[in-house]
C-alpha cells in the first residue's frame, strides 16, 4: 500500500528452501536453465555473476527462432544471502528488488520490486539500449502465447 | 519532478472513472461536455479527473478554443502498458522455468542442495 506508484511487483510461491532459490539466482549453472523467457535461452557462457554489492551481473538472452540476442548488463547493489537480492540495469536505469520469503522449510516466495523507468526519461545510450534489446524482446514475447497467470500482482502481505 | 510525475500517471489509471475517460479519448479527441455525457457526474467533478490526467502526461488539452478539446497522448499511455505488460510477461516466463527447474533439482540426485562454497 505504501509502495510507490511507479513500482510493479510480482510475487511466486515454490516448493523448495530459501537457500535453494537463492542461490539459484546468483549461480550461472542454474540461471541458465530459467533465465531466459518463453522462446529464448540464456546461455551459461554469457551470463557473469559477481554476487557483491559493485559486482556485475550480466546475461544475454538469445532468441531459439533466429538467434537474436538481447544482453542485459546490471550492477547488484545488495546481496543478502538468503533474503535479498538487489540490482540496477545499466542499460534502463531500473531498479529489480528480488525477496526471498521463506514461507516454510520447502516453500519460499520470490517477490520481485521492479522500479518503471520510462523511455522518455532515460538517456539516449539507455534508450539505445533499451530498444534494441528490450523491445525487441517484448515484440518477440508478443508473438507468443501468454504466460501463466500463476504470478499475480502483489496485494500485500496477505496472499 | 520527474518521480511526481511518473506517480501521477500510474495514479491517474489507478481510478476507474479516469480509465473510462481515456477509454473514450482513445476514440478521438473529446470535449468536456462530451466526456461528461456517459457519467452521472457535474462537468467540474469530470474537469477534476482530466487535471489529474493533464498532470499525469497522459492527456492533453487544446489551448485555443473555447472548448479545449482533450487529446490522448497515445504514446505515454503505450508506453506506461507495453513496459508493464512485457515485464510481467518475463517474470511470469521465468518463474514457470525456475519452478521446473527447481523439481528437477529436488526430484534428481541431490547434488546441488547445499549452499555452495
Amino acid at each position: 500500500m505504501t509502495a510507490p506508484e511507479n513500482e510493479l511487483r510480482f510475487a511466486r510461491v515454490f516448493d523448495a528452501p530459501r537457500e535453494l532459490v537463492f542461490e539459484c539466482m546468483i549461480d550461472p549453472d542454474q540461471l541458465a536453465h530459467f533465465w531466459g523467457p518463453a522462446g529464448t535461452s540464456a546461455p551459461r557462457e554469457h551470463i557473469s555473476v559477481d554476487a557483491r554489492p559493485g559486482g556485475v551481473f550480466s546475461t544475454v538472452m538469445v532468441n531459439d527462432r533466429d538467434g537474436s540476442e538481447y544482453p542485459t548488463h546490471a550492477i547488484y547493489d545488495e546481496v543478502r544471502p538468503p533474503e535479498l537480492l538487489s540490482w540496477t540495469e545499466s542499460h534502463s536505469g531500473m531498479k529489480v528488488i528480488t525477496q526471498f520469503v521463506a514461507l516454510g522449510p520447502d516453500r519460499t516466495e520470490i517477490r520481485i520490486r521492479q522500479r518503471y523507468v520510462p523511455e522518455a526519461f532515460m538517456s539516449p545510450q539507455a534508450q539505445a539500449g533499451f530498444l534494441t534489446s528490450l523491445d525487441r524482446l517484448a515484440a518477440h514475447l508478443g508473438g507468443l502465447a501468454p504466460g501463466s497467470p500463476r504470478t499475480r500482482p502483489e496485494e500485500g502481505p496477505s496472499e | 519532478m520527474t518521480e511526481e510525475r511518473l506517480d501521477a500517471a500510474f495514479a491517474a489509471l489507478a481510478d476507474p472513472t479516469r480509465r473510462a475517460i481515456v477509454s473514450r479519448l482513445a476514440h478521438g479527441d473529446a470535449t468536456v461536455s462530451e466526456l461528461a455525457a456517459p457519467f452521472a457526474m457535474s462537468l467540474p467533478g469530470i474537469s477534476k479527473h482530466l487535471k489529474v490526467l493533464e498532470r499525469s502526461g497522459l492527456i492533453s488539452r487544446g489551448r485555443d478554443a473555447q472548448f479545449r478539446p482533450c487529446h490522448l497522448e497515445v504514446g505515454a499511455l503505450d508506453q506506461t502498458l507495453d513496459w508493464i505488460s512485457t515485464h510481467r510477461q518475463i517474470w511470469n516466463q521465468r518463474f514457470d522455468k525456475l519452478d521446473a527447474h527447481l523439481r528437477g533439482l529436488r526430484a534428481g540426485p541431490s547434488r546441488r542442495k547445499g549452499s555452495g562454497s
